[in-house]
């Protein structure tokens, strides 16, 4: 077929041999079908029309049906089949075309071959046009007489730790019509892409995956939660002595570690069957699609073939195989034990699911519900202990050394009572593996399923071992799954026989032991029972087109304040912001195949670092957009966005930061009080303190050796009162009040004093007032006082001050940058160009890979006033990188 | 002849004046020492920069040992004795303490200067550092000079096609016109230079290194013209 298309462009350019050559085998190949259809029609004249007179079409690359099906019901239906495609092919019939053909072809009609299939059905000819492959430019301008609904992918998300990881499945419909028999749980009214107002939050609220995403994160916050606010007793304990003491057996008390993992049995089906008891024993899928799509209904445009191989090429599982063009492809989230029975598995298309199980029920999701168990198991767990590690809304493992001890109940035991008080409150089963270690125990539990206990005695464990399969060990995916099987694992007996050096050889030091220690059931990853956010970010990478900077401004600004609300819901502010674009590959074609996807894109990530951690949606989004604006990408290239803050410290943690340079400042201090100076110069050093605060760079220096030149600008230092004052209001932190030195206090003119008082007493909004601070730092006493710093260094510590520098600071303070002018400009004075070139040049790398156009500019200041001062001593400048390209 | 030497002889000589001798000797071998270790210097820099730049074909040059380092000699006789004249004039002028700068100018074929080696003598002293004796911190100078220079190429443009090199000292007027009517100058005649065979055009400084040898104060950088 490639080979014929070549001959064909190549013949179309005039080779005349292959010209003349080419039309006789069209001409015969054309014949040929008329005699085909002559003999056809004799035959099957009951099933013949004329539905396709005038109708010749040309199959281009593979499609479903074939091109053999579909030129035998152009033969039936009177059409002709082309071969070749020539000016007389009215129609092109592809499923899928790259981008490069699609420009070959611009002019010609390009339809899919569900239209054929389609009239074939109606016995009439159809309009084509809601069959073209690609609404592309020249395509989509054309009024539809119907609506036409688009498709998105929807991406697999599994329930991740963060939220990073998410992806949002939503289905878009067209403006003008509603029709999405299928898809209750949507609006109608969905906005529509990234520009207009609501999108985000219509995003946030209809995206499943980002509910089930979000819940393992709630949930370990939740236990964070319970920890912080527990009193210490355990309700729970007590009921369940009771009920030790009453079933009295005192089995062999475990005394070491007991691990315990509860996983609730197909919980969305079960939390599902609480209102719909009729459905118990029958199998259930849990999907938000109701069944198979009558053909009528079958939405327009949808590309089935495409989207087919692109899952076969993702995923190459059974699942995908034996797939109708009527089949739902909405995924089962899952399926009850029943269902599984008939070989359904979570993640199956709907339509293969109803193949394997005709009588499937199918219920719908319900994310309020969800929620409710969740807190009710985790409550009742609590009841017990607080030992608890939230793996996602519906698993956990409990630590239950203290809970068996205190009750003097062995695991088993433990397990009835809580399995049955689970199932009590909530109505739905639970199942709880038992084992010393996190492995152990899950492993347990997937023995025990569904609805049992099972505890795994350190006796047991070799025995156990050897017949789990590789599967089933944590970390042991699609990837290291097919790896293990090459290698003739199959189970950890067969890993077992495999060194531990061999194993780390094959992947890795860390996989190759967590291998080595899992298949023998050792596991030395502890319970984590406090956890800790790493990182809060929203992405969004649907529906991003963007027509103009104001419209991406706006959105950037929207997605900030999504970040801000969360992190506020977590009551943690962040110190680094991270800007990821998407942005539209080199090659990639304007317009995606998936409808508002995102298709082939560059992934772009910046961040900035700032001073004091911040949750509000203003800073974030100034931030982001200063990031956006360095990165200066196009508008209408931008596929994705998102915004991550990292770096979090809790609310009540934020003055840690600020707290920890003061006190390394005061250590500074008091190594220069101890050179025994004189009294009044330690007036002067604690002043210099104060004005070290504000660029933190600097601040780190202060060392004994420089205390003496920091004395030196004592008389300024004391007589700018306003400078003083201004900076002094955040240099006293609560519990420096006590380090303030009384005789200092009195030294200090009047009005000082009293501010410092002041602030003593109301230092409480103490990072507030620091941001505002830093930011009109300019003083000339700070300089003064800095300016002695950089003198007394060498080299080095000036170029590893001021990689600290440029590191810290997101924008370079004004201060600074002409410290850093004029300490340069006096060593071309000095000539010490030598020296100038290392530090210029190790300013020029810090900046660079700041990649921060603040800084970039504050470089070129710099350098223009050391270049000006070459010009003035050597006549020439100096050869420097000056571009940021 | 090492200064050491020639003092050595003068005590063997004359041991009556010995202690008034000395003193002289010591002085005017160390005026010797301090010039003639620049002269060696310059001479040991002069070759290597040639080389760096490659503008004769390498293989006029041989390897030998220097400071420590390997360092590049030009074994062409018309050069090395253009290069040896130079030098010659030089330490006439180095022992009045007459130079400011040697410079070493490439030029391209419309002879318009394109690049500077400029060894801008910052002081030159005449009384032995205390500090190094045995000059093993001056000889680390010129040791790291040389390390320096070889990886100084990378930071320039390459030179032209048919470049040249003259040598040129900047000293004060009086010296040209002396430099003029010195007879031992004769064979070996010095011309004053105008401006646009000095300056390089549209200028950028690569700094070398700056030497303290404890004897003399040299910075060496080059000038590398923006229109090569």
């Amino acid at each position: 077929m490639h080979k014929r298309r070549q001959r064909r462009t190549s013949g179309d350019n005039g080779f005349a041999s292959w010209g003349g050559y080419m039309a006789a085998k069209k001409a015969k190949l054309q014949e040929q079908f008329s005699e085909d259809v002559a003999k056809e029609g004799s035959s099957q004249s009951n099933a013949s029309s004329n539905i396709f007179h005038g109708v010749a079409i040309f199959v281009n690359g593979y499609t479903v049906p074939s091109a053999d099906s579909l030129k035998r019901m152009m033969m039936m239906h009177g059409g002709m089949y082309h071969h070749y495609q020539s000016d007389k092919t009215t129609h092109i019939i592809a499923s899928n075309l790259p981008n490069c053909k699609l420009k070959q072809l611009r002019t010609m009609k390009v339809v899919k071959p569900n239209w054929i299939v389609d009239s074939v059905q109606e016995h009439r000819l159809l309009d084509y046009r809601q069959y073209l492959l690609y609404t592309s430019r020249a395509q989509a301008r054309l009024n539809f007489g119907q609506s036409e609904v688009e498709s998105v992918t929807v991406v697999q998300g599994t329930k991740t730790v963060s939220e990073n990881n998410k992806s949002a499945s939503i289905i878009q419909t067209d403006m003008s019509t509603s029709d999405v028999a299928e898809e209750k749980q949507l609006s109608h009214a969905t906005a529509r892409n990234a520009t207009e107002p609501n999108f985000l939050s219509e995003f946030y609220s209809h995206s499943r995956l980002h509910h089930i995403s979000t819940m393992g994160a709630l949930f370990k916050q939740y236990v964070t939660q319970l920890r912080e606010e527990s009193d210490g007793r355990f309700p729970g304990q007590k009921r369940l002595r009771e009920f030790g003491t009453m079933n009295n057996n005192s089995q062999n008390l475990s005394s070491d570690r007991t691990i315990m993992h509860i996983d609730m049995d197909c919980f969305f089906v079960s939390v599902g069957l609480r209102d719909r008891p009729h459905l118990k024993g029958l199998p259930v899928a849990v999907t938000h699609a109701k069944g198979n799509i009558a053909p009528s209904h079958q939405r327009k445009g949808v590309d089935l073939a495409f989207e087919m191989n692109y899952y076969k090429q993702k995923s190459e599982i059974e699942t995908v195989s034996n797939v109708d063009e009527i089949d739902s492809l909405s995924e089962i989230a899952s399926c009850s034990y029943e269902a599984r029975k008939c070989g359904l598995k979570n993640g199956m298309f709907l339509g293969t699911a109803l193949k394997l199980c005709p009588n499937l029920k199918t219920i719908p999701y319900d994310f309020e519900g969800y929620k409710e168990v969740s807190y009710c198991l985790y409550n009742t767990v609590a009841a017990f202990t607080l030992d608890i590690e939230a793996v996602s809304c519906d698993e956990m493992f409990v630590d239950c050394k203290d809970v068996l001890r205190n009750t003097c109940t062995s695991p088993v035991q433990f397990a009835s009572f809580l399995r049955q008080e689970i199932k009590d409150k909530t109505g739905c089963s639970a199942s709880a593996g038992f084992g010393s270690n996190r492995l152990q125990a899950r492993l347990a539990t997937k023995k025990a399923k569904p609805d049992g206990q099972f505890y795994l005695e350190p006796s047991m464990v070799t025995n156990f071992m050897l017949d789990i399969v590789v599967e089933d060990l944590p970390g042991v995916g699609r990837n290291l799954t097919s790896l293990l099987h090459v290698m003739g694992a199959r189970t950890c007996s067969d890993l077992q026989r495999f060194s531990q050096a061999h194993l780390q050889q094959e992947f890795g030091v860390k996989t190759g032991n967590a291998l080595y220690m899992h298949c023998r059931g050792k596991d030395d990853r502890v319970l984590s029972f406090s956890h800790q956010r790493k990182s809060v970010s929203a992405e969004v990478n649907y529906g991003i087109r963007f027509t103009s900077q104001e419209e991406a401004t706006a959105f950037l600004k929207q997605l900030a304040g999504e970040v801000s609300s969360r992190l506020k819901k977590i009551k943690l502010k962040g110190r680094c912001i991270t800007l990821k674009l998407m942005v539209r590959a080199k090659e990639a074609p304007i317009e995606t195949a998936k409808f508002l996807g995102h298709g082939v894109c560059d992934h772009v990530t910046r961040s900035s670092t700032l001073t004091t951690a911040v949750a509000d949606q203003d800073t974030i989004a100034r931030e982001v957009l200063s990031i956006a604006k360095q990165l200066s990408v196009k508008p209408s290239d931008m596929r994705g966005v998102g915004i991550q803050v990292t770096r979090l410290e809790s609310d009540s943690m934020s003055s840690k930061f600020l707290d920890r340079f003061l006190l390394r400042a005061t250590r500074g201090t008091q190594q220069a009080n101890s050179s025994r100076a004189p009294k009044e110069e330690r007036n002067t050093q604690q002043t210099v303190r104060a004005s070290n605060v504000g660029s933190p760079v600097v601040q780190n220096r202060v060392s004994p050796q420089q205390a003496s030149s920091n004395i030196a600008p004592q008389q300024e230092v004391c007589t700018s009162k306003g400078e003083l004052t201004s900076r002094l209001q955040f240099e006293i932190s609560p519990y420096e009040v006590c380090d303030l030195d009384e005789e200092v206090l009195a030294a200090l003119p009047e009005d000082i004093r009293q501010e410092i008082l002041q602030t003593c007493q109301s230092s409480s909004n103490l990072q507030v007032q620091k941001d505002e601070v830093v930011t009109n730092m300019k003083s000339p006493v700070i300089e003064q006082v800095d300016m002695s710093l950089y003198n007394s260094m060498t080299v080095n510590q000036v170029r590893s001050l001021m990689k600290e520098w440029v590191s810290c600071e997101d924008t370079p303070q004004p201060c600074d940058v002409s410290m850093l002018a004029d300490y340069l400009e006096r060593q071309v004075a000095s000539r010490n160009i030598d020296d100038i070139i290392l530090v210029v040049r190790c300013l020029y790398r810090c900046v660079y890979k700041k990649k921060s156009g603040v800084w970039q500019e504050a470089y070129h200041n710099i350098m223009k006033k050391v270049q000006d001062m070459m010009l003035v001593v050597y006549g020439a400048k100096l050869k420097l990188q000056d571009t940021f390209t | 002849m090492p200064p050491s030497m020639q003092c050595e002889k003068r005590h063997e000589v004359c041991d009556v004046w010995i202690n008034y001798f000395l003193s002289i000797c010591l002085t005017v071998a160390l005026c010797v020492t301090a010039s003639d270790i620049l002269i060696e210097f310059l001479e040991v820099a002069i070759h290597n920069v040639l080389y760096v730049r490659n503008i004769y074909p390498t293989s006029i040059f041989v390897r030998r040992k220097k400071y420590g380092v390997p360092v590049q000699m030009s074994t062409h006789p018309y050069l090395n004795e253009y290069i040896t004249e130079c030098l010659k004039t030089i330490k006439d002028l180095l022992t009045k303490n007459e130079v400011r700068k040697v410079t070493v100018v490439f030029f391209d074929e419309a002879q318009i200067p394109v690049e500077r080696f400029i060894f801008d003598i910052l002081d030159l002293n005449r009384t032995l550092n205390q500090d190094d004796p045995y000059f093993i911190k001056g000889e680390e100078a010129l040791r790291g000079f040389c390390l320096k220079l070889a990886m100084t190429g990378s930071n320039l443009k390459p030179l032209p096609s048919k470049s040249t090199f003259r040598v040129q000292l900047h000293t004060i007027e009086a010296v040209s016109v002396s430099l003029a009517e010195e007879p031992r100058y004769q064979d070996f005649p010095w011309i004053e230079t105008v401006e646009q065979e000095t300056e390089v055009m549209n200028p950028s400084i690569v700094p070398i290194r700056t030497l303290d040898t404890g004897f003399h104060k040299l910075q060496v950088y080059v000038e590398e013209s923006g229109e090569k």
